[in-house]
């Protein structure tokens, strides 16, 4: 007896499709839209980059390489001869260098420190004259100066500045207010124009900046720098 | 009546001849202008033509990164340095600025840092100063300046100056970064900056990177017309 290996399909019972099998379509299309979105806005991010970079500019690393000199052959001896005449340029036995950033006083013979003094450099204020318009910066000059002249016991003689600056109008030059035994302290060493190495009543100022120019010490300090620095000497503010 | 006209024409020609040789002298002195100094070609020269002025002057180190303070040929500071950089501005598209591609010797400071930083103090009004004699009024509403112990504002630890050529000096903490993505982001800002219709600043850069004390100290030195020279390793 044959007996039939497999059954006809269409005696099977047919079953109903899983629904998953149509479903997929829909996020296919919202996937489909949403890449073309990506592809449009990525599109525009990089027109509007391009369109940026078509204006902008960037930073690039230069060689360090300067303007070169024609080759000399006599260049080392050229420079040796430059450095010593350099060197002799600089200063020779005692100096005083004065650093308004850290406000110190430093004393040096030939190179060598003998004091590290605290002192008080000018403040960097402007003063104005509401009257003549007239101003006046409180800056300690930077650069290479001279000892000019030591004196003991000081006298000031006040300018228009001092008396402005107090909110009062300046007596006639020569009058006895402008002059001022007391506030320079017992020595001053005068830089020319006006500005001198001097003591300070303000002694808790000291260190920082608040003269009107002027370079202020302590009283030993003072003293120590009045005996050693003679008259001529170096001094360096910078 | 001849002879007494040529007298005249002899004095004439012997006066001018006389006025002549002395004024020869005077003239070919005035045309004798003193030559102009030749531009130094080394740092060595660029320093001893700057370290005959009093003034104080800074030699830049590059490769050890150091700020040297000096004058007449004195080293007074030196501060250290994080990285200097030397930068050039260059737009993607469009024409070049015709700037060397070689550095100068020295860079001269075009404005002091400060300037922005300083206080005025003015009085509004004045009074006549009491003398000795006088009594000073009490209770008056003068303003008296703080000169005496109020400190000014900080210098900022990042700025920019203006030297002369086109170059400014920036002094930054952090130093520059020049890879490839840094660049693009500062491209992209750059432009869009343009299209906004801003002008953002493209001078050549000399980057300063310091420890932020070393920036304000660096600033509180600058003045206009100072000098920097560059040593680029010419020199030990």
């Amino acid at each position: 007896m044959n007996v039939p290996l497999e059954t006809p399909a269409s005696t099977l019972p047919v079953e109903p499709a899983p629904p998953e099998a149509e479903a997929p379509a829909r996020p296919r299309r919202l996937l489909k839209g949403l890449l073309v979105l990506l592809l449009g806005a990525t599109t525009a991010v990089a027109l509007a980059a391009g369109f940026c970079l078509s204006r902008g500019g960037w930073y690039l690393p230069l060689e360090t390489r300067q303007v070169a000199a024609p080759a000399d052959p006599d260049q080392d001896s050229r420079t040796d001869k430059i450095e010593k005449r350099l060197a002799a340029l600089g200063p020779k036995g005692i100096y005083v260098v004065v650093d308004t950033y850290e406000n110190h006083l430093r004393v040096y013979k030939n190179g060598e420190l003998l004091r590290d003094a605290r002192c008080s450099t000018g403040s960097g204020t402007v003063l104005k004259d509401p009257r003549t318009g007239k101003v006046w910066i409180f800056d300690t000059p930077l650069g290479e100066h001279e000892v000019q002249r030591k004196v003991k016991d000081p006298i000031w003689s006040k300018p228009d500045w001092a008396f402005i600056e107090e909110g009062y109008q300046p007596p006639p030059a020569g009058s006895k207010e402008r002059f001022d035994d007391f506030s320079l302290g017992a020595y001053g060493l005068y830089l020319g124009d006006g500005y001198i190495i001097h003591g300070t009543v303000f002694q808790t100022l000291l260190g920082r900046r608040v003269t009107h120019g002027c370079i202020r010490l302590g009283d030993d300090d003072l003293e120590y720098v009045y005996k050693t620095v003679p008259l001529g000497s170096k001094v360096y503010l910078f | 009546m001849s002879t007494k006209r040529y007298r005249w024409a002899r004095r004439f020609i012997s006066s001018s001849l006389l006025a002549l040789a002395c004024l020869a002298p005077a003239a070919l002195a005035a045309r004798k202008k003193p030559e102009p100094a030749p531009p130094p070609t080394s740092l060595e020269e660029a320093e001893l033509a700057q370290a005959k002025d009093p003034g104080v002057y800074l030699l830049l180190r590059p490769s050890p990164g150091a700020l040297e303070v000096r004058s007449k040929g004195l080293t007074l500071e030196t501060i250290p340095l994080q990285q200097v950089a030397f930068l050039r501005y260059h737009r993607l598209v469009g024409s070049e600025k015709g700037h060397s591609a070689e550095l100068p010797l020295a860079f001269v400071v075009a404005e002091d840092a400060d300037g922005s930083h300083r206080k005025v103090i003015a009085p509004e009004e004045l009074r006549p100063y009491p003398g000795d004699d006088q009594q000073e009024e009490v209770g008056t509403t003068i303003k008296v300046p703080p000169n005496q112990g109020e400190p000014l504002p900080e210098p900022p630890p990042n700025y920019r100056i203006a030297l002369q050529g086109g170059w400014k000096l920036e002094v930054t903490q952090t130093p520059p970064r020049t890879n490839w993505s840094s660049r693009l982001r500062f491209a992209l800002n750059d432009g869009w900056a343009r299209l906004k219709g801003e002008q953002p600043d493209e001078s050549d850069l000399v980057v300063l990177a310091a420890e932020p004390e070393n920036a304000k100290r660096i600033h509180h030195l600058f003045r206009a017309g100072m000098q920097i020279l560059i040593d680029t390793g010419s020199r030990s």
